[in-house]
This record gives C-alpha cells, sequence and structure tokens, in this order.
C-alpha cells in the first residue's frame, strides 16, 4: 500500500512518513502541490499503483492543498485514492471547503499518531488490532 | 479593518493549553520531560525573557488578530526540539531545527487562527537566525509562553504573540 505525504515541512512530512511506514505503507512524499503532482506522475508512470491514501496540508507555496485536491479529484484513475487534509488549518469555513472540493477526511495539527491511526481506520486503510500494537 | 489585539484574541490559559497540546502530541519522546513553565499576561513588561534567542520562526496571521505567532529558542533548545520532534537518533542539523521552529510556528499559528472568531488567514511560516527583531524581549509581545528541560533549565524555547 503506498501513501503520498504532502506538506513543505520536512519536519512534518518526516513525522507523517513515520506513522504511515508503522501502519505499513510506502511512502511518496511532495514538498507542495504541484511536487506531488509530479511525484505522482513519475510513480504511475513507472507502473507504479496509485496511492491509497494522500495526506495534504493546506498552507504550501507554489500549489495549496486545497488547490491539490481539486487537481486530484479532476482525475478519474485516481478515484480510489483517499484525500486526506492533515493541517493547521482549523477553521470550520476552510474545513467546509476542503470537504466540498473532495477531500475525504481532515485530520488538525497538532495530532497524536494515535488519531492518525484512527483516521486510518476510518477510511479502511488500517486494522483496529494493528493500531493497538503501535505507539 | 479593525482587529482585535492578542490580549482578546487569546487567553493565557489557552496559550498555555495549545503549547502543552503542541509538546504531547508532536514530541515522540515526552518522557525528556519538557513542559510549559512560565506564562505571563498581558504586560509586555513581564514578558518571560531567559537566555538567549538563536532561532526564530513566526508565522503571520491575518483576520479577527493580526500579528505573528513567534517561536523563539536557544541553539541548544532548538536542537533538543528538533532530535525529538523529528526523532532523530543522531544529532539535529541547523536545517532540522529550522524545518522543526518553522512548523511549530505554522502549527501554533493556525491553532492561535482558530481560538479568533472570524477566522482571518494563515501566512507560511519564516525562520530567521542571531539579531532577530521579534521574540519575547520585543516590546510588542502580549503574550509569552517558556518551555525548559528539567536537565537543561536554560535552554529555552518560548512563544509570544506580537500585534501587528
Amino acid at each position: 500500500m503506498i501513501g503520498l505525504v504532502v506538506d513543505d515541512s520536512r519536519a512534518m512530512r518526516r513525522i507523517v512518513r513515520g506513522s504511515l511506514e508503522r501502519a505499513g505503507m510506502e511512502v511518496l512524499e511532495g514538498a507542495d502541490g504541484q511536487q506531488a503532482l509530479d511525484v505522482l506522475d513519475a510513480h504511475l508512470a513507472g507502473g507504479g499503483e496509485v496511492p491509497a491514501i494522500a495526506t495534504i496540508d493546506w498552507n504550501m507555496p507554489v500549489m495549496d492543498g486545497l488547490a491539490l485536491v481539486v487537481a486530484l479529484r479532476r482525475r478519474r484513475e485516481l478515484r480510489s485514492m483517499a484525500l486526506m487534509m492533515v493541517t493547521s488549518e482549523s477553521e470550520q469555513a476552510q474545513v467546509v471547503r476542503a470537504l466540498a472540493a473532495g477531500a475525504h477526511e481532515y485530520l488538525f495539527k497538532p495530532f497524536t499518531e494515535d488519531a492518525l491511526f484512527d483516521k486510518l481506520e476510518l477510511l479502511g486503510l488500517m486494522e483496529p488490532a494493528t493500531a493497538g500494537e503501535t505507539w | 479593518m479593525t482587529t482585535m489585539d492578542a490580549a482578546a484574541a487569546v487567553s493565557t490559559g489557552d496559550m498555555v493549553a495549545l503549547v502543552g497540546d503542541l509538546w504531547t502530541s508532536v514530541v515522540p519522546f515526552p518522557e525528556e520531560g519538557a513542559a510549559p513553565v512560565e506564562a505571563t499576561w498581558p504586560s509586555p513588561a513581564q514578558a518571560v525573557v531567559r537566555g538567549t534567542v538563536d532561532v526564530e520562526g513566526a508565522a503571520d496571521v491575518e483576520g479577527a488578530w493580526s500579528g505573528s505567532v513567534v517561536v523563539s529558542c536557544d541553539e541548544e533548545s532548538g536542537l533538543r526540539w528538533a532530535r525529538a520532534m523529528l526523532a532523530l537518533e543522531e544529532d539535529a542539523t541547523a536545517a532540522d531545527v529550522e524545518d522543526t521552529v518553522a512548523e511549530i510556528a505554522n502549527v501554533l499559528g493556525g491553532a492561535v487562527k482558530a481560538q479568533c472568531a472570524g477566522g482571518g488567514r494563515l501566512l507560511l511560516p519564516v525562520v530567521d537566525h542571531g539579531e532577530v527583531g521579534v521574540g519575547p524581549s520585543d516590546p510588542r509581545a502580549s503574550l509569552a509562553v517558556s518551555l525548559s528541560w528539567p536537565d537543561a533549565p536554560d535552554a529555552v524555547f518560548t512563544v509570544s504573540l506580537l500585534d501587528a
């Protein structure tokens, strides 16, 4: 199972990557929306499977998270990919915008690994027992 | 646009809680033992000024409250935060410290913005070194929350709110 982590913070990419790897995923990374699209296209062009999930920060340079959600939702071949905003943008109106644009889940920073695992369970990407074995 | 000041935007208790939440949720090694130890409000004269400031990160908020959420730390504290937050087995680098301080400013900026009724906009964080012009010693600082480690009380990490 593949996870795509999109965040302009190297620190946060490292944290989310670690959690997804502990959840049994291989991880791709992008430092902004456009870089994520480039990494994803290269991965798919190489015969890679569609990621099961993309975790997406909101505030990023070049292409922000909302624009990335819109861009990903336009691509039919990526319909199986769950999109989860992982962001410090916790304003209710913004949450609604992201969900309306096609995000499936929302996780506010700061978050615990258990909270991230709960979201993965909710999305059917992780067995509950697995979450209990970690951390 | 008329905006509230930091005192109206975020209470001392909320700010201490936000910093505490950050520590307990993002840093994977709570046994290292940092915890919010001091908070001052609202007089700038009471702002906590301890140790030196070597690295500073700031995330600007525009909206119901406009200002900067500033994260200030000395080298030792920055290295400790980076090592803990990034789960590094090796020593943290200067780039690790920059990333960590920027992300902490970003997370706290978002949290502070969320506290402000009426919303607003969170800008991308910036990081500076050395003689920077903001921080708990800045006369505009209206709230400072500091953390230090039990085994290194001089390694201080401070979060300040500065009205625009």
